[in-house]
């Protein structure tokens, strides 16, 4: 896949695996995509298909025998794969690149308020000259206001177990936005709550990084969320991009079988709640071939002899499907 | 800080543990002022044995005609300083070695908890038994031998709370956020592991003060004629049932001394969670 160099990040041919006992998992193959300055970019995919494994890979917090086999990750510029630890914790973790996790119930430390929590960050990571902690307050104070967290002074002082889980999830996303990044990691932030607050929260998320200029990069499975918010969409499976491209052909025309399979079981509709039969493909033996094959209803055997190739499309989309690997 | 003495003021067991533990306190600094017969923690005065209680001698004397109350005063020195020598060094041994353990790497981890284990398989009184008996009993052997049966213990809880708290999403959002590894460790699993240190610490004063007053007991201990309860206990068995009060009123202190540490143990766990504070 072809990727312009001059976006914010860019994630190019990223392959990771990790040493198990049973042999090598590949979790990640060649997985590719760009997020330009202000956007946002959904990645969607079941559980287990590596969406989380982009994340750390990009925060460079892979666990100890995960090993990155190929690719780049491009932010501003420079390789984050070739940075250090060091390097990695004082000016990109927390500093140009923000996270938001995934279950805000655990995502404080209990023992410390929450304000206090939050300013560490400010601390390590705030403009050069004006860490000090007042200066960290009102720009905390300001965020807090932002996310619509009421008496922004006193919930400062207040300790995790004392908000709700949407205050918990809002105070989590002025953390991660405290030191202006240019791009917030957001992991599933939402499936903690529920779905008013997810509405909510993520509408919030959106319009604060259009404002001040922040990529998210967006992981879900809820297709509802990602046709509001996002500009862009990511689809994976078992580790791989299988259609990639700008939000509203896909959602309007979607392509791959695995894409139709995953809209179909957004509960929007009439019918009642559905699923995609089977299991995502084992990343430690993958199937041969393209690896929806076994679950796949358009699957020919043909489709089990060779891998498929990304394909480009007129409206901007990238395939990775053999039956229009044919076609072209 | 405020907050928290405010806290512990209005905790009406803590207290009672405080209170306790300051009258055992101030015994064990100004005893020699407070006792009727200071002299009496060394000497013997054959010509007054085995008096039962009354107001000259309101605990009695022992076989050896000492003033049991005045023991027991000057014995509380002897016990606070081994109950603190022992669990202070035993957490400077254990509580990093189990931080460590827990939360960086696994080789050294596994490493660590079988040492503990090596310890840990011997029964503390024993191990105890085998170092007082290498070396000339004495107090500092005894707290020698408890420092080194006692700080797998901590070992142990801290290693299995570290593990527990660095695997807690706070953690890997810590680590998102670019804060260093030891200051995770420290600043804030360290926090979260501070509950069962606190409560290992007290249990350990408590038990520390029963071994040590077992090993007093078996005459591997302190010797005679040191006032130490554990040993006074041990001398009165001889005049058992009569001489009651000689063996009576040191049980009672070790209980009281046990029971403080205890009280205020929980009450130190209970006031620095802040999850535990509502319901107070």
């Amino acid at each position: 896949m072809n990727i312009d160099q001059d976006n914010l990040l860019c994630v190019k041919d990223l392959s990771v695996s990790i040493h198990t006992p049973n042999g090598n998992a590949y979790i990640l193959h060649q997985v590719s995509f760009e997020i330009k300055q202000g956007e946002v970019l959904g990645l969607i995919g079941e559980s287990g298909c590596g969406k989380s494994t982009v994340i750390k890979s990009i925060l460079g917090l892979l666990p100890g025998n995960a090993i990155v086999s190929q690719g780049q990750i491009i932010f501003k510029g420079q390789d984050l794969l070739k940075l250090n630890e060091s390097q990695l914790s004082t000016s990109i973790r927390g500093q140009r690149v923000g996270f938001i996790p995934q279950d805000p119930a655990q995502a404080f430390n209990p023992n410390f308020t929450v304000g206090e929590q939050i300013l560490e960050i400010w601390r390590w990571h705030g403009p050069v000259g004006s860490r000090d902690r007042q200066s960290g307050i009102n720009q905390l104070i300001y965020l807090l206001d932002r996310v619509q967290i009421a008496d922004p002074i006193s919930m400062l002082n207040r300790y995790p177990h004392q908000f709700s889980g949407g205050q918990r999830q809002r105070l989590l996303i002025a953390a991660a936005l405290l030191c202006k990044p240019d791009l917030v990691l957001a992991d599933e932030p939402t499936t903690a709550l529920d779905v008013t607050t997810q509405q909510q929260i993520l509408h919030l998320l959106a319009d604060l990084g259009k404002e001040f200029g922040i990529s998210v990069l967006l992981v879900t499975h809820d297709f509802g969320v990602v046709s509001q918010i996002c500009d862009r969409i990511n689809i994976m499976y078992a580790g791989q991009t299988v259609e990639y491209g700008p939000k509203r052909p896909m959602l309007q025309n979607p392509e791959h079988p695995y894409t139709v399979a995953l809209m179909n079981c957004h509960p929007n509709k009439l019918n009642s709640l559905s699923g995609i039969p089977g299991v995502v493909a084992s990343s430690l033996e993958p199937p041969t071939g393209c690896r929806f094959l076994p679950r796949c209803i358009r699957g020919l055997p043909s489709c089990s002899n060779r891998e498929s190739n990304f394909v480009l499309r007129d409206d901007g989309r990238y395939l990775n499907c053999t039956h229009y690997d044919y076609v072209i | 800080m405020k907050y928290l003495i405010g806290l512990l003021i209005r905790d009406k067991t803590a207290v009672l543990g405080f209170f306790l533990f300051a009258v055992i306190f101030f015994c064990a600094i100004g005893g020699e002022y407070m006792v009727p017969y200071p002299e009496d923690a060394f000497d013997a005065k054959p010509w007054q044995r085995m008096l039962p209680p009354s107001a000259e001698h309101i605990f009695g004397t022992d076989g050896m005609g000492r003033d049991v109350f005045s023991r027991l005063v000057l014995g509380s020195r002897i016990a606070l300083i081994i109950a603190f020598v022992t669990v202070f060094f035993s957490m400077i041994i254990g509580v990093p070695l189990g931080l460590f353990a827990g939360y960086y790497g696994k080789k050294f981890g596994q490493f660590i908890m079988r040492l503990t284990d090596v310890f840990l398989a011997v029964p503390q009184l024993v191990l105890a038994l085998v170092f007082a008996t290498i070396m000339r009993p004495s107090v500092s052997t005894a707290m020698l031998a408890l420092t080194i049966t006692y700080w797998p213990l901590f070992c142990r809880v801290v290693y299995s709370e570290t593990r527990r708290v660095a695997a807690s999403p706070f953690v890997d959002a810590l680590e998102a956020a670019g804060c260093s590894s030891k200051r995770i460790l420290f600043m804030h699993i360290l926090p979260n592991v501070l509950p069962v240190i606190i409560i290992r610490a007290t249990i350990g004063m408590g038990v520390t003060i029963l071994v040590a007053a077992a090993l007093g007991f078996l005459g591997l201990g302190a010797v005679p004629p040191t006032p130490e309860w554990g040993l006074m206990i041990a001398e009165s068995q001889r005049y058992l049932p009569s001489g009651w009060w000689i063996s009576v009123f040191p049980g009672i202190a070790i209980l009281i001394t046990v029971l403080s540490f205890n009280l205020i143990g929980d009450a130190l766990r209970d006031a620095i969670d802040p999850r535990l504070r509502r319901s107070r």
